[in-house]
């Protein structure tokens, strides 16, 4: 019996990105289902930053069309932009304010009703253990808990969606075991999380992952069934770092 | 002492290629001397010119004709309007069509014939103040001009064979066309020079202190002074460049004289970059935000070398209390010694040595607590 | 309109701007320290001009004349020269600025009725000097003359009087023509504009640069509530400082506006948008605040400084000059503010510079707010 699946949260079909004559993104399409843990995998400059900032509005595409939420990125990223979160690895926050007056910004942002606000600024400080920190600057934070205020940032309009470029650079193991602990619960709550990171082992936290070389996908799949389509046969389970090395090497016959 | 140089040299490439590899920066550096100086050279004056008179002669002789010709034969009062009454005077001036009314009273004439000392009014707008005592200095030269013509008529009459008493024989050194472009183009390289040099020094330096790349700068061998010296080298020598084609286009196109010792026009300029430098550096000190420093160098040069530094506004005309302000601001020095190397005949480093001494004293003083404070941050 | 949303805006900037202190001195007090600093610093005319006499003639008559040069309020006497041979080295180091040489036949040439001839050598390096020394010397010069040649007329002849001309000055609305009553709505103007134009045009190249313009631009943030929130502050912050500035101004120089406060908020409050509108403008191009601030100061500080008449007078510049100086907004509001101070003009006298300055004001912040929303998109 066919069932009719949700539409997708996300659906890139045949993005394009050029800079000048370097093409950075070269007809990439996938889909992420609705309250999936989508990963990007690839090395730095593979054109995973460029895709997601594609996806969120930041960037124009130069060719191909994609969907979030439902909505045409194109020409509908206004009503997209209120259902989506993003943070990037600059974790880019305002750091001559305290950790409260950045999350009572973007809740006005967002346009959050007050009470509203107020709720969701608790919630936010709660969430993040920063209760401590609440009235310190943002500069003297350490870098773990900037992560966590500007993920606090990203979320506080609870969006359906939720954009996270290389969330975990620059933190230590600690805090980025923290950090997808808290990016489980939220997929829980129906969620739905793209990520791109070049920490291999990470991408064993995602239900699905696509792998970027050179502005290509070139391989899309669970972690498992990378592994196994990768390395057919092979007795001993090969980890992430062995696929990904395998696929730099096929995709480069050159070096 | 090796080491030092090749350090510091490794820190002025980078810096070079950093820096001028954003042409907007590169071009708006060159742009700015080329603009000033064709403006300054070509346009921007503030002689009495062409101030806008309304005359209103009740007299209608002669006589009343001839004074009021005297101020309209000028380049100095372009004669805009001939009126009838003093509300006609008050309502241009008030729209701004009038800057000044020349009122030539009726009885002019008969008072003259009576051996009267006749009177005429002037009414001036005095709203812009320096612009206003020039024209009335101007309008009263003409006047005792016209006063002296007329008493010499009358003796003549009286057939005394009569010569003036006294002539005076002016004899202009070093200028002697009075043109002003010659005498503000020193202003304007200090002008160029101190934003040039201040804004770029602190741009550079606070840039790296907001980015918090000192920070890996400070676990590598590399010294703290090697780095500023590094971070400074591409803006001394564009600061260096600008001065030369200030120099050389003053010269080319305005026939600027280099009368004094050209040694020591570089070696003054040398060391107002150098002076100019140590207050960028000490500057930059003050705030670790781009846009803080920023404000701080730019109200600091911008307004004060242009008003007091004795570029435009002689500062001896100064009340006593701003004189002693002014020696804060090294423009000043410069300014002075420029205008002696420039312009006057036979001069060199010895005629300029008191400007030498205070912009060294000042220099050695604000590079003394510049690297202070900046040793002190880079620790 | 989501005021929920402008207001955090501003509640932000008003936050960062006053948490840094040193930023808040600059904002708030720096343009009083400029007013106090400048506004008695801009003046062209003769005073107190170092001189040197010569004089070689040594009689009643020589000493006379040296006499009115010391009593006229134009000059010092700096020096009593002797020779020809101590002129040269005092005026190239820039010590007098004149020499009135006195020969050594003046008192003869005078007694029999010859005419006297002085010599007045002049550095002419500071060519607005030297024209007004070579005019006040000859003048008085020629007075002593004239005056000596009269007593003589008159006792030779009897002759009663003399006719002659004089001039009756009256300076409307700065009688005398001091230089603060025409500084303080000038160095107002400017430093209201050279603070503003250089917070605005760091204001969004520095959110670019750090990262967080991203983070605005995937919220559902448009660009005008981002412009209002940039450069509402800055209405606040300007009205403080021209409060601030007017009463120190009455305070220190006793200088306060003859027309009406009605008019002078009003017309700050409609140059702002001037002002800010460029400063954003140039932000929605810099691409770092090094950009921002090098285009806002190398260009735009001093395009706006000599080609606004602040101080060249407009009507001195070539034709091409002046028009392009009506592309200038400050030109319009210096004369709106002079007029406001000085005269206490009607709003009708100046209406053509009320709408250019409104004009202005408008049409280069919807550009910028047009440029940002299309950045934001």
């Amino acid at each position: 019996m066919e069932v009719t699946a949700p539409p997708p949260a996300i659906e890139a079909r045949g993005l394009v990105r050029r800079f000048g004559d370097f093409t950075a993104v070269d007809d990439v399409s996938f889909s992420v289902a609705k309250g999936e843990v989508f990963g990007f995998l690839g090395p730095n400059g593979s054109g995973k930053s460029t895709t997601i900032r594609m996806l969120t509005g930041i960037l124009q595409p130069s060719g191909g069309s994609a969907r979030v939420a439902g909505f045409e990125v194109a020409t509908q990223s206004r009503r997209i932009k209120f259902r989506i979160g993003y943070m990037s690895q600059k974790f880019s926050l305002y750091e001559d304010m305290t950790v409260r007056e950045n999350l009572e910004f973007f809740a006005a942002i967002y346009r959050l009703e007050r009470r509203r606000a107020k709720e969701r600024v608790e919630w936010a400080i709660e969430e993040s253990g920063l209760s401590p920190q609440a009235g310190t600057l943002t500069r003297e934070l350490p870098g773990g808990f900037r992560q966590r205020l500007a993920l606090s940032c990203s979320l506080m309009h609870e969006p359906e969606i939720l954009f996270l470029d290389e969330p975990t650079s620059g933190v230590d193991p600690v805090a980025r075991r923290r950090f997808w602990d808290t990016i489980y619960r939220l997929t829980r709550t129906g969620v739905t999380v793209l990520v791109t990171t070049h920490f291999l082992e990470e991408s064993e936290f995602c239900d699905r992952v696509g792998m970027i070389l050179d502005g290509k996908l070139v391989a899309i799949g669970s972690p498992r069934q990378l592994k196994r389509g990768v390395f057919p046969g092979l007795a001993q389970e090969p980890t992430m770092d062995d696929v990904f090395v395998e696929l730099v090497r096929r995709g480069r016959p050159a070096s | 002492m090796r080491g030092f140089l090749r350090r510091t040299r490794a820190m002025a490439v980078k810096e070079f290629k950093q820096s001028f590899r954003d042409r907007l920066t590169l071009a708006a550096y060159l742009f700015l001397p080329v603009f000033l100086l064709l403006l300054f050279g070509y346009a921007l004056s503030f002689d009495v010119e062409h101030v806008k008179l309304a005359v209103w002669d009740a007299d209608h002789t002669r006589a009343s004709r001839d004074l009021a010709r005297s101020f309209t034969s000028t380049e100095a009062f372009d004669r805009v309007a001939d009126i009838r009454s003093l509300s006609q005077a008050d309502s241009l001036v008030m729209e701004g069509a009038a800057t000044a009314v020349l009122c030539i009273p009726e009885g002019y004439s008969r008072d003259l014939a009576a051996n009267r000392t006749a009177q005429v009014g002037f009414l001036l707008d005095g709203a812009d103040a320096n612009q206003g005592a020039q024209a009335l200095g101007y309008a009263q030269g003409l006047v005792r001009r016209s006063d002296l013509d007329i008493k010499i008529r009358q003796l003549d009459r009286q057939g005394r064979g009569f010569q003036a008493p006294v002539e005076t024989r002016l004899e202009v050194l070093y200028n002697p066309q009075l043109e002003t472009r010659l005498f503000m183009i020193p202003g304007l390289m200090a002008y160029i020079l101190t934003i040039t040099a201040v804004i770029s020094t602190v741009i550079a330096i606070v840039r790296e202190r907001e980015r918090g790349n000192f920070e890996q700068l400070q676990v590598s061998p590399v010294r703290p002074i090697e780095i500023i010296l590094g971070k400074l080298a591409p803006y001394l020598c564009l600061s260096a460049l600008v001065a030369a084609m200030i120099v050389v286009g003053s010269v080319a196109l305005f026939g600027m004289p280099l009368n004094g010792s050209v040694g020591a026009l570089v070696f003054v300029i040398l060391l107002f970059l150098v002076t100019a430098s140590a207050q960028g550096m000490f500057l930059s000190t003050l705030s670790d935000r781009q846009e803080t420093a920023f404000s701080f160098a730019a109200l600091l040069t911008m307004l004060p070398s242009v008003m007091l530094s004795g570029f435009i506004y002689p500062i001896r005309n100064m009340p006593a209390l701003l004189q002693a302000v002014t020696w804060l601001f090294p423009g000043r020095y410069l300014i002075s010694a420029l205008r002696a190397l420039m312009l006057r005949d036979g001069t060199d480093i010895l005629t300029i040595w008191r400007e030498v001494a205070a912009l060294s004293a000042y220099t050695a003083v604000v590079m003394f607590f510049a690297l202070k404070r900046l040793g002190r941050i880079l620790k | 309109m989501n005021l929920q949303v402008v207001g955090a805006f501003v509640r932000k900037e008003l936050s960062q701007i006053l948490r840094d202190p040193r930023m808040r001195g600059i904002t708030m007090f720096m343009p009083v320290v400029q007013l106090l600093l400048l506004v008695s610093a801009a003046r062209l005319d003769l005073q107190h001009a170092p001189v040197a006499i010569l004089d070689l003639d040594r009689t009643s008559e020589s000493r006379g004349l040296a006499q009115r040069v010391a009593a006229s309020p134009f000059f010092e006497v700096r020096h009593d020269l002797s020779s020809h041979s101590e002129v040269e080295p005092l005026l190239r180091e820039g010590r007098v600025v004149a020499v009135l040489e006195i020969p050594g036949d003046f008192a003869r040439e005078l007694a029999a009725g010859r005419t006297a001839e002085v010599g007045v050598i002049l550095d002419g390096s500071d060519a607005n000097t030297a024209g007004l020394v070579g005019n006040y010397l000859s003048g008085i010069a020629q007075d002593m003359g004239m005056s000596r040649l009269m007593v003589r007329q008159r006792k030779l002849l009897g002759e009663p009087a003399f006719p002659g001309v004089e001039l009756r000055s009256r300076v409307w609305f700065n009688p005398e023509l001091e230089s603060k009553w025409f500084m303080v709505p000038a160095v107002l103007a400017m430093t209201i504009f050279l603070t503003t134009i250089m917070a605005s045009s760091n204001a969004i190249a520095k959110e670019r640069e750090i990262g967080t313009l991203e983070q605005l631009v995937v919220t559902p943030l448009r660009g005008w509530e981002l412009a209002i929130g940039k450069v509402a502050p800055y209405f606040l912050t300007s009205t403080f400082v021209v409060t601030l500035v007017l009463v120190s101004a009455w305070l220190v120089f006793g200088v306060k506006p003859l027309g009406s406060l009605l008019q002078l908020y009003p017309a700050v409050w409609l140059f702002l948008f001037s002002s800010l509108g460029i400063g954003l403008l140039i932000s929605t191009f810099a691409r770092t605040q090094q950009q921002a601030m090098v285009v806002a100061s190398f260009f735009m500080m001093p395009l706006m400084i000599y080609l606004s008449g602040f101080t060249f007078p407009i009507r001195n510049m070539p034709t091409w000059l002046q028009n392009l100086t009506y592309l200038i907004p400050l030109r319009y509001f210096l004369v709106l503010i002079r007029g406001i101070y000085l005269k206490g003009t009607g709003f009708m006298d100046l209406w053509q510079q009320w709408a250019m300055v409104a004009g202005y004001g408008i049409g280069v912040m919807g550009l910028a707010i047009w440029r940002l929303d299309r950045q934001l998109r």
